[in-house]
């Protein structure tokens, strides 16, 4: 063997990197000996990050006091948030970033259905989680991933089946936040996601566009193969508005054939969900069986998934449920969610790994999220000091709280909810402040905002204001029930006082997962004192300092962030 | 530099890290090192599961195709009554739902309105002839005092042409959805929609017509497809063309008819599988049927 070959072959093992500057290598669940350039959040802080994303809430004094005893008790706490049941809103929650689905707007109103206008931004979130709701159930129902575009039933509400087609297979009652199994009574085959209306309230078509872009959704969120991506040149295209000239070219164009040679005969495949005119309850809400048939006659070509022949929407389920990027696509799809940032060539080997570990769990979604919880990138607290720029760049290691985050967070610490005429105002931009506040709204910003802006301060002033007044009231000023923060001190209690020290810790721990500091804490009584003295040092001078520093606690990065 | 031996060469092809990500089509990823193929998934194949037994398949096939086609002239007589159940102001138009009703409206007769909806109709003397043409649309719904309900999303295009010669010609395209529960005929109180054409072309009186029938329609729950079914002179009887029938499961039957027009029999097939070596149809129906909409037949 030559000296060449020995040294190529030595070039191949793939040695611990020591990449210096502080980065250690990892063979972990990330899969493959990589440098690790970020460092882990202590065990606090993940914790309080686990819980947000699995449960929307933060975790309780005694699950921080856990994992603070005991590193190792942070996989078990993990395991456990897994298995409750407000798993299902916040997959809802990640999904719908994803899915895009939850619109202020959609063609049929709520006055179309006779539904009162108290009930709008009801039905709009109904429509919108209506695919969101199927999929997160099949994750905490621990089903094959596979279910979300084979499966022959849906998820709705009452106010859902009131309006659709639809069968509730049981009291609404008795699931979660009123959502129950139902079936659909107007003839469309079993096709999970793909079969729902919600879904294609959100990918609308029309007479021309024959159901392309729904196709263009369907490889974009099943395979996470975007194909608006693409480079196209439209040089030698006709212009659009010569429709007839347009369609020979989607035939015949080299440059329209890249993408149109597989998403027409997918697009030929949905013909049941085709209108005759737009905005129409009964065109849009009810499944079209006869014109399944429509597809190869509107588009000339005959259904098929990706080169393959496939009958139509009836087995158009299996056929994405057997293509290998599908599982591929759902492991990318969560790890992104997850990791609050995209997913790029750099994460191959891990996403990879997971992929592997996802298919060992039998597609069960429960196992992906363990694992995606595990990697280095989602345990990230902070970059490590000498690593390159894009990584500083990429790694997203202080994470913003999703609008709902902050709503089911504030809401379970506070008692408070805001919603005004019926609506949800950080989950509407109608009458709210969902995208003021860093969140999608599934048509003009279609990505989470990743850092603070001007809009966002605002917004979580005001969230704060209104959370702390609701809850020193609740707490220190009714007798409404037992207290949600303030369970430590009165209004009789002064800076110096044993309780009102131990009531700023217990405070800081539990909103913030950190200890504060002797500086923290005089600060907090300073914060307290002025605004005492300044509103008349009496009981409702006292209330207003509380107000003041539990909105200041609130408004902190510590919060805002996990 | 001199080329690399195929020694190094087959070296560094091996040189792809220690897992490889080689996948296949079930998706299973293969550990380079070790042949393992990894974790594999499988997904039960559905196949073909039809719902109608070959017992019963016979007669819901001859049940769909002779469950009614949409007559535009019954549901202009009976849309044109609903329409003249308000008042002057709801729906406020004569045969239209207009302003008063975009944002819904119930009449003093109780009877509710919502949305757009016309009636346009015309018949009388042509130059060479006598012309008949009705085009209606919607996107509403109407809902009487007693709670019956109809609605409107598509239109509905019905045209026809009497020659004093004897020649005439007709055409119908109808879209959308439509429906009337207190209509007293079946295929329009179960709710139609489709997408279906259907011409007609007579060059004398007594000659025999050629008739067209194209597209799709849904009765209540059967679902049919006309494939381009002509008579014509070569055809008097029977046609060319094919039929489609859909099976609960959502699976389509279909029949080609033998392009010799010789019989109203063809071999049954779903989708490239053939079901049936022979099944006959009732064409004798549909041929009625069509006939009757475009006014050949004289009962309307």
């Amino acid at each position: 063997m030559s000296a060449t070959l020995l040294l190529w072959l030595a070039a191949c093992t793939v040695d611990p990197v020591d990449p210096g500057d502080g980065a250690v290598t990892d063979s972990g669940a990330d899969g493959g000996q990589t440098p690790v350039w970020t460092e882990p959040l202590d065990g606090p802080r993940l914790a309080r990050r686990l819980s947000l994303d699995l449960r929307g809430v933060l975790p309780t004094a005694d699950e921080l006091a856990r994992v603070e005893a005991d590193a190792a008790e942070i996989d078990s706490l993990r395991d456990e948030y897994l298995q409750d049941p407000r798993l299902e809103r916040q997959l809802v929650s990640f999904l719908a970033e994803r899915f895009l689905t939850r619109l202020d707007e959609y063609q049929v109103d709520h006055y179309d259905y006779h539904l009162p206008d108290e009930l709008e931004c009801h039905y709009e979130r109904s429509i919108g989680e209506e695919p969101l709701r199927l999929m997160a159930r099949v994750v905490v129902e621990d089903r094959p991933w596979t279910d979300i575009v084979t499966q022959g039933h849906t998820v709705a509400n009452q106010t859902l089946a009131d309006v659709w087609p639809l069968e509730l297979q049981a009291d609404p009652d008795d699931g979660l936040d009123g959502w129950v199994d139902a079936v659909w009574t107007d003839g469309r085959p079993d096709a999970g996601v793909l079969a729902s209306n919600g879904l294609w309230w959100r990918y609308v078509t029309s007479k021309a566009n024959g159901n392309r872009s729904r196709a263009a959704a369907i490889a974009n969120l099943m395979l996470c193969d975007d194909v608006l991506a693409r480079p196209v040149s439209f040089a030698d295209t006709p212009a659009l508005t010569d429709e007839a000239a347009t369609q020979e070219a989607l035939r015949t164009n080299d440059y329209c054939l890249g993408c149109h040679a597989h998403i027409d005969p997918l697009a030929s495949a949905m013909f049941g969900f085709y209108p005759s005119i737009d905005y129409n309850p009964d065109e849009l809400g009810i499944y079209h069986p006869e014109r399944e048939s429509l597809g190869p006659v509107v588009l000339d070509v005959q259904p098929a998934w990706f080169g393959t022949p496939i009958e139509g929407m009836v087995d158009l389920g299996y056929a994405v449920a057997t293509d290998p990027r599908f599982v591929r696509c759902g492991t990318e799809t969560m790890a992104a969610l997850l990791w609050r940032r995209p997913v790029d060539v750099d994460d191959f080997t891990t996403v990879e790994s997971l992929r592997q570990q996802f298919l060992a769990g039998d597609l069960q979604g429960r196992v992906l999220l363990a694992a995606i919880t595990d990697t280095d990138t989602y345990r990230a607290g902070a970059v490590v000091d000498g690593a390159p720029e894009d990584v500083a760049e990429r790694e997203n290691t202080r994470r913003m709280l999703t609008p709902d985050q902050l709503t089911t967070a504030v809401e379970d610490l506070t008692g408070f909810r805001w919603v005004q005429d019926g609506c949800d105002q950080l989950a509407n931009d109608d009458l709210g402040f969902r995208t003021l506040a860093g969140g999608v709204d599934g048509d003009m910003v279609v990505t989470p905002q990743q850092d603070p802006g001007l809009t966002w301060a605002l917004t979580v002033k005001r969230l704060a204001q209104a959370a702390a007044l609701h809850v020193v009231e609740h707490d220190l000023q009714s007798d409404d029930g037992a207290p949600f923060l303030l369970d430590g001190v009165t209004l009789s209690d002064r800076p110096g006082d044993a309780a009102f020290g131990a009531q700023l810790e217990g405070m800081v721990w539990r909103m913030h997962a950190t200890h504060p500091d002797a500086d923290r804490l005089a600060g907090l009584e300073a914060l307290w004192q002025a605004v005492y003295e300044a509103d008349g040092s009496d009981d409702t001078a006292a209330a207003a300092a509380w107000v003041a520093v539990v909105s200041a606690l609130l408004r902190d990065p510590d919060f805002l962030t996990a | 530099m001199s080329s690399p031996s195929p020694a190094l060469l087959l070296a560094l092809l091996a040189c792809t890290g220690t897992t490889a990500p080689a996948g296949d089509d079930t998706g299973a990823a293969a550990t380079a090192d070790s042949g393992d193929p990894g974790p594999r998934y499988t997904v039960d194949d559905p196949g073909l599961q039809l719902q109608w037994t070959a017992e019963e398949r016979s007669d819901r096939i001859a049940d769909a195709l002779t469950a009614g086609l949409p007559d535009p002239f019954r549901v202009m007589n009976e849309l044109s009554g609903l329409y003249g159940a308000g008042d002057e102001f709801c729906p406020g138009a004569e045969n239209a739902m207009g302003e008063g009703a975009i944002l819904g409206c119930t009449a003093s007769t109780g009877t509710f309105y919502l949305g757009i909806g016309t009636i346009q109709f015309h018949e009388g003397d042509s130059p060479d002839g006598f012309e008949i043409s009705l085009y209606m649309m919607g996107d509403m719904e109407i809902v009487t005092a007693e709670g019956e309900r109809a609605a409107v999303g598509g239109h509905w295009t019905t045209f026809k042409h009497d020659r004093m010669d004897g020649a005439a010609i007709f055409e119908m395209l109808f879209e959308g959805s439509w429906s009337w529960e207190g209509s007293t005929t079946p295929w329009y109180r179960d709710g139609m929609s489709g997408w279906l054409d259907i011409i007609g072309e007579r060059e004398t009186r007594e000659s025999t017509p050629d008739l067209w029938v194209d597209g799709v329609v849904g009765v209540g729950d059967q679902y049919i497809a006309f494939y381009g079914l002509q008579w014509n002179e070569t055809c008097p009887d029977l046609p060319t063309g094919g039929v489609g029938v859909r099976d609960p499961s959502g699976h389509w039957y279909r029949v080609d008819l033998p392009e010799d027009c010789s019989s109203p029999c063809g071999p049954l097939m779903v989708g490239d599988e053939l079901i049936e070596d022979e099944i006959c149809l009732p064409m004798d129906v549909v041929h009625d049927l069509a006939s009757y909409i475009t006014g050949w037949r004289e009962e309307r």
